[in-house]
């Protein structure tokens, strides 16, 4: 690939990315307010961020699923999220040099 | 709609309200929004640098190449899916097929940022999604909806702050990823692979409470890792997602359930 042909990609992919980003941004501000769709839209954080992430466990293998029981449980008792990745990811850096 | 149509009709009139007042954007929030990202940041250094990594091996990605790339498009998914196609020469359908595919969860984020953008002024709606991401979006849901459950307003800012960030830490890795070449010790050595996953379980955990609700959550999981494993591209955040809505309008009325993440409104 030409540096020319490699602008016009990476542009358009930058093109791309800013219409997804901005594009449910602007389409939810004018959902109007009696709309059933918005039953939905509130549950669509928390099955999305269950879909951006169960993969990535089973991809880690059983030190993932430990590390991800051991954030679950931290948030849970203290709410602090910041404890709980830190606490997860020690816990994966260490399992996976045992195992 | 595209951004330059919505832009057109946003010109005209007044931006519908919501609820109430928009969010203030102040500097102490653009502060908070900084100071709670700081860590995930580091994540994205480490990524970007992996990346910056990849990238130089393709000469096309060469002399700082990929550091503009990673300004610009600032998606780690889009980026390292689109380095094989760029180094096999494929054409641009390919590339951009790819890269669509890869974004099309923003949209769905998005949808739940009815309450964040609402009233605020049509160069703020424009500009300030550019700096989405998912940690973005995870990180400024949960500060946004604990605002709210405090009868306070939000501060637009923190989602800057936020997004400013993951873009600067990205960036910044690209480059030392770039210049260090294939020096540098696998990140995944030190667990830092899973520090965005390790932060959205912590949030999911913030956000559930009820039975229906891990049913529907069990569901989005299930068909996650199913779509993931059988089908090409990244289909299965949407497969999941969708699975997770299917499952729980099965159950209940929707509107019962999930509540403990705080309606979106």
């Amino acid at each position: 690939m030409t540096v020319p042909e490699l602008a016009i990609a990476v542009l358009g992919m930058a093109v791309i990315l800013y219409l997804t980003r901005i594009g449910g941004i602007l389409l939810a501000a004018r959902i109007p307010d009696s709309s059933p769709v918005l039953g939905w839209i509130d549950q669509l954080p928390a099955v999305t961020l269950m879909a951006l992430v169960a993969p990535a466990i089973v991809h880690a293998g059983w030190p993932g699923m430990v590390a991800a029981g051991v954030a679950w449980l931290i948030a849970k008792r203290s709410g602090n999220v910041l404890v709980a990745m830190v606490a997860a990811v020690a816990v994966i850096a260490l399992l996976q040099r045992v195992g | 709609m595209t951004a330059i149509q919505a832009a057109r009709v946003g010109a005209g009139q007044e931006t519908p309200v919501a609820d109430g007042p928009a969010m203030a954007i102040t500097r102490d929030g653009i502060r908070r929004g900084i100071m709670v990202t700081l860590p995930l940041g580091l994540g994205s250094v480490v990524f970007g640098m992996a990346f910056g990594v990849v990238a130089g091996g393709i000469p096309a990605l060469g002399d700082g190449r990929a550091i503009g790339m990673s300004g610009l498009v600032y998606s780690g998914a889009a980026q390292m899916a689109s380095v094989d196609l760029i180094a096999s020469r494929a054409g641009l359908l390919a590339i951009w097929s790819t890269t669509l595919l890869v974004s099309l969860r923003y949209v769905l984020l998005g949808l739940t940022t009815r309450s964040w953008f609402a009233g605020q002024p049509m160069r703020v709606r424009l500009a300030m999604p550019f700096v989405m991401s998912d940690e973005v979006w995870g990180l400024s849901h949960r500060e946004f909806t604990a605002a709210r459950q405090e009868g306070r307003r939000g501060d637009l800012g923190f989602f800057l702050g936020s997004g400013l960030v993951m873009l600067a830490g990205w960036t910044a890795g690209t480059a030392v990823g770039a210049v260090a070449g294939g020096r540098m010790p696998d990140p995944a050595a030190f667990g830092i692979g899973f520090a965005a996953t390790a932060t959205f379980i912590a949030l999911l955990a913030g956000m559930t409470a009820t039975r229906p609700a891990y049913l529907s959550l069990a569901a989005a999981g299930i068909a996650a890792i199913a779509a993931e494993r059988w089908l090409p591209g990244q289909w299965y955040i949407l497969v999941g997602a969708l699975a997770g809505l299917a499952a729980s309008s099965v159950m209940t009325a929707p509107r019962t359930l999930l509540t403990g993440g705080g309606p979106s409104r």
